[in-house]
């Protein structure tokens, strides 16, 4: 699985805190599939659906705290990082250009 | 030093070849193109053959030595054809001087090239403009731009070389030798400014429009570049891929669209660059620490764990600060579960991780997936982790989460009794740091405070949530599903608890009022008790609530044979004509939700009613029907005795007994072992629906014996043999049941996996080992096949197979094999274990030491020795054994070897030498002894 597509935890794909209310999850998800709409970032969408699924109701949580594994390997805690794009300034890229 | 000069000893020292072709390298090219130094070509080669062999080489970008064969080929054979391939030579290898980034001494070569060879002046002007370009001396290359005159052949050449060549825009925002409005320096000063911004922020598309720079313009690819930079930061890796698209390929930004393209590829390259590592945040040497973490923690080994947890953890601390918390929570889960001292561990990676809802929650996990730890361990850990999502406002502490965690505890802690609940919630004490009494320091004086302030409020409920009853009733109140009620229910059951299923069973009504199932249950407690007006009163609610409800009239159909039972037992000829008559009906109501023989049943019970009524004539009657419905005399006999039990004991004893045996064993005399096997079969299923006991005449089992032995079997229907199996494992009959499932097996069908449970509960007392075997192949094959209910069947078994110490079911990876393996073995076992017949060649320990011998020691026939040295044997027996290994020891004496294991073993995991462990801690060795003592006198003769 590429970094992209690793399931995150649901909280951290939707920009919310765990103790996040019904209301206030649903309006999270709505944000947040207007930021990445199914037509324009398909894959983005998927894992915003895909988080949102798994908190949505005191059920699924339940299943989510009771069934979702402990620890994996140390490597898995890897997963836990969110897909990053770093600003790194110009000066690596301009690095490429001159060849170095 | 003269400029020629100093530049000409640079350019010496870069064209040097480390292979020997210094010489002829380093000779300037004079005007003649003669040298004295030799060529690197054999020289015996012709011209041609040389002249190709430098265009191959150039082709192939080896321009060192191109460049020494084209010299010696102008000096021994100098023609036009040999001038220009030697200038190619060297402008190729000014070329690539520049491309390793010694634009310098790629121009001090040119600066040769063009006072030697005056041809070369054209194209090393061109070269010179494209490394001025490239390189730091932008101002110089672009300065005739500024003349509104200049011809537009030269302005189109400089602005073709910023176009390919520029690599950073900056340095022409800078240029002096321009105007500071002219369009171009202008351009590249917003390109400039845009390119920072895209890459330190996530900018929109109007914030970089960049209109400064034309369609036109030689910086023209660079805007595409910000663009697509700009759409990849904001993650729309469509849109960079059309601006990329744009990107003519000989521009100098076009260098960076295979890098752009690569890091919005799904997968990852095989040898990402530095940017790509860089941008991506890619952490290989935070993937290699952790992974030798991970090795380091597999092997258990104990001094390449703390050395690989501090490079982790430095590197996290580097790389990826973000996972450091979390994984110093891994680090002490892990060390808890692989039992190394957790203090050790905290006291490595310098203080203790946040330990919060989400870490205890993973360690309740952990636990339950550790080989080596019972799993109700986690239960605790479990409350733990529920009061503190509570505290962190997770979830309510009064919901269907907290509800779902009750259960899940309450289902951890079931087949436990409560003292054994109660060490359990002792010894797991250790396994939860929250719970951990910590030595010394002012933290622990504080923790200490802490919890004497909330130890008297927070007491009482968590001794309560050591009881599954209490955690499923407090479950229910929070979420009323009728799964739910049944899960506590099925919980009372299992602990025999009959209040506790009545209260369940009356919460579920309250709930749901128009649900009959909790009525039925509350019926059959009633009927378990004997109470069966009021079991048939419960039946009656059920009925009004749902009269049609097939489950209520297979209840009441049962009910009614009980009834009419006790009647039969009561000696009450009438009520049962009654029983008989209701009976009737309800089989009539049935009609095709019938499934099973119930007419048997009734002809039973008529049999029964004349044998009550004393009519002979009437009971040989019946009997005959009875026997043609069945099939078999004996068969008959059978359901006789598990329907009407007491009245043909009394025909034994007194009214009919002649009679009745002379026609019995007539009829016995007349069938065969295969309709009896037939017969015996239906009358088990009949019996297992009606809950009815089967009790087997020893005769009637040697005669199944028999039958199953051979062919006959294969008829018989696969459900009805599981009956018959199902019914001799009720009646103690093991070896039937064991060739029942022998027989069912053989036909690999869909009750395969019942059978293999069927064949692992036979085994049960024979051969343990073999029997934990089948019943794990059966938990994998429910578990592949999701038969939930075969499943639970299988849990249940396994449960009762083991004990508290020993480790949960491990489904079998092969299960097949155990299946292939268990049908080789037709023959049952023969000697129970605790039966052992001790003949006179017997390796047991009790046998050897009768014969005289010191005997070896084994758990299972050990002798109840009051003898230290018996201690002192046993230890010696399990040193350097795995704890794992050592299931069935006492809860107290497993408690000391683990901590002995954990401080002295030769992995946290093993018994150490009981010789070390008293030369280091007397104490924990003289407990090991006394305890080992203790157990072994409290063991009775077997």
């Amino acid at each position: 699985m590429t970094d992209t597509l690793r399931p995150l935890d649901p909280y951290v794909v939707l920009e919310v805190a765990a103790s996040v209310t019904e209301d206030e999850l649903r309006a999270a998800y709505l944000r947040k599939v207007r930021e990445f709409p199914p037509d324009r970032a398909p894959e983005q969408f998927e894992r915003v659906r895909d988080a949102y699924d798994r908190v949505r109701s005191p059920e699924r949580r339940a299943r989510r705290w009771i069934e979702e594994p402990g620890c994996g390997c140390f490597v898995d805690l890897l997963d836990e990082l969110p897909p990053r794009r770093i600003h790194t300034g110009p000066v690596p890229w301009l690095e490429v250009l001159r060849g170095r | 030093m003269p400029r020629r000069r100093r530049n000409r000893k640079r350019a010496a020292t870069i064209r040097g070849d480390r292979r020997g072709t210094r010489s002829s390298a380093l000779a300037p090219p004079d005007a003649s193109g003669e040298a004295t130094s030799t060529i690197a070509g054999p020289p015996q080669q012709g011209a041609h053959e040389l002249e190709a062999q430098v265009e191959d080489l150039l082709a192939r970008g080896i321009s060192t030595r191109a460049l020494a064969i084209a010299k010696g080929l102008h000096r021994s054979a100098p023609s036009e054809a040999s001038r220009t391939l030697l200038i190619r030579s060297y402008l190729a290898r000014a070329e690539a001087l520049a491309a390793k980034g010694l634009d310098r001494e790629a121009i001090a070569l040119l600066e040769l090239l063009e006072q030697n060879h005056a041809e070369a002046r054209d194209p090393v002007r061109s070269l010179r403009l494209r490394f001025a370009v490239k390189g730091r001396e932008v101002d110089d290359a672009v300065a005739p731009l500024a003349d509104p005159d200049l011809a537009p052949a030269t302005r189109e050449e400089i602005e073709d070389a910023i176009r390919k060549h520029l690599c950073d825009p900056s340095a022409l925002a800078s240029a002096a030798s321009l105007p500071e409005n002219h369009p171009l320096r202008r351009a590249a000063g917003a390109i400039t400014d845009a390119l920072a911004r895209v890459t330190t922020r996530s900018v929109t598309d109007v914030e970089v429009a960049l209109p400064e720079v034309s369609r036109r313009s030689p910086l023209a690819p660079w805007k595409l570049l910000v663009r697509a930079l700009a759409a990849f930061y904001r993650c729309e890796d469509e849109e960079c891929e059309r601006s990329l698209a744009a990107i003519p390929t000989d521009s100098a930004p076009a260098r960076l669209v295979p890098e752009l393209r690569a890091m919005t590829a799904a997968v990852a390259p095989a040898a990402p660059t530095r940017l790509y590592n860089r941008v991506l945040g890619r952490p290989d040497k935070l993937r290699s620490a952790l992974g030798r973490l991970d090795a380091a923690f597999a092997a258990e080994d104990p001094f390449e764990v703390p050395h690989n947890i501090e490079a982790a953890v430095r590197q996290v601390r580097s790389e990826a600060p973000e996972l450091l918390e979390r994984l110093l929570q891994w680090i002490e889960i892990y060390a808890i579960v692989h039992m190394f001292d957790p203090e050790w561990i905290e006291h490595m990676i310098g203080r203790a991780p946040k330990r919060d809802a989400g870490y205890l929650r993973r360690l309740a996990k952990s636990i339950e997936g550790a080989p080596g730890l019972p799993h109700a361990f986690a239960a605790p850990v479990w409350i733990s982790f529920l009061k503190a999502a509570v505290a962190e406002g997770q979830l309510a502490s009064e919901g269907l989460e907290a509800a779902a965690i009750y259960r899940h505890t309450a289902s951890l802690l079931e087949g436990y009794a409560a003292d054994e609940i109660e060490e359990l919630f002792r010894e797991a004490k250790d396994l939860d740091p929250t719970q951990r009494s910590q030595p010394g320091g002012r933290r622990s004086a504080r923790g200490r405070r802490s919890r004497g302030a909330k130890a008297s409020t927070s007491s009482t409920s968590e001794h309560r949530a050591r009881d599954p009853l209490w955690l499923h009733a407090r479950a229910c109140e929070w979420d009323s599903s009728p799964d739910g009620f049944r899960a506590w229910i099925e919980s009372a059951r299992s602990r025999g608890d009959d209040k506790q299923m009545e209260r369940a069973a009356e919460a579920w009504t309250e709930t749901h009022p128009n649900d009959p199932h909790p009525l039925l249950i509350r019926m059959q407690s009633a009927e378990s008790r004997g109470a069966l007006r009021k079991a048939l009163g419960f039946l009656e609610q059920a009925a009004q609530r749902n009269p049609l409800d097939s489950s209520v009239l297979h209840a009441r159909r049962r009910l009614q044979i009980k009834t009419a039972q006790r009647h039969l037992a009561g000696n009450k000829p009438k009520l049962l004509a009654g029983d008989i008559a209701a009976l009737e009906q309800t089989i009539a109501e049935l009609g095709s939700k019938e499934s099973m023989d119930s007419h048997l049943a009734l002809s039973a019970l008529r049999c029964a009613h004349a044998a009550l009524a004393q009519d002979p004539a009437g009971f040989r009657l019946h009997q005959d029907a009875l026997s043609q419905e069945v099939g078999d005399a004996r068969a008959a006999e059978l359901l006789l005795r598990a329907v009407a039990r007491l009245d043909l004991r009394r025909g034994k004893e007194g009214a009919e007994p002649g009679h009745r045996r002379t026609r019995s064993s007539k009829k016995s005399a007349q069938g065969t072992d295969a309709s009896l096997l037939d017969g015996a079969a239906r009358v088990c299923s009949l019996c297992r629906a009606l809950e009815l006991d089967v009790e087997f005449m020893e005769t009637e089992v040697r005669s199944l014996c028999r039958a199953l032995r051979g062919t006959i079997a294969e008829t018989l229907e696969s459900g009805a043999l599981c009956a018959l199996a199902e019914c001799a494992l009720q009646g103690g009959e093991q070896q039937l049941a064991y060739l029942a499932s022998h027989a069912g097996l053989a036909r690999r069908d869909a009750y395969g996996a019942r059978f293999l449970l069927l064949r692992g509960r036979s085994l049960e007392g024979f051969d343990d080992e073999r029997a934990l075997c089948c019943v794990d192949a059966v938990i994998a094959l429910a578990q592949r096949d999701r038969n939930a209910r075969l499943l639970d069947d299988a849990v249940d078994v396994r449960r009762d197979l083991s004990d508290i110490w020993s480790e949960g079911p491990q489904p079998s990876a092969h299960p097949e094999a155990v299946f292939d393996a268990e049908l080789e073995h037709q023959r049952p076992p023969q000697n129970r274990r605790g039966a052992h017949p001790h003949g006179s060649g017997c390796p047991c320990r009790r046998c050897e030491l009768q014969r005289g011998g010191r005997g070896h020691l084994d758990l299972e026939d050990e002798d109840p020795v009051e003898d230290l040295d018996l201690s002192v044997s046993f230890l010696a027996s399990i040193e350097g054994a795995p704890v794992a290994k050592l299931q069935g020891l006492p809860p107290r004496l497993m408690r000391l070897l683990l901590e002995a294991a954990m401080k002295y073993g030769a992995t946290p995991r093993h018994i150490p030498w009981m010789s070390v462990v008293a030369e280091r801690n007397p104490e924990l060795h003289a407990k090991i002894r006394a305890e080992v003592a203790v157990c072994l006198s409290s063991l009775a003769p077997t």
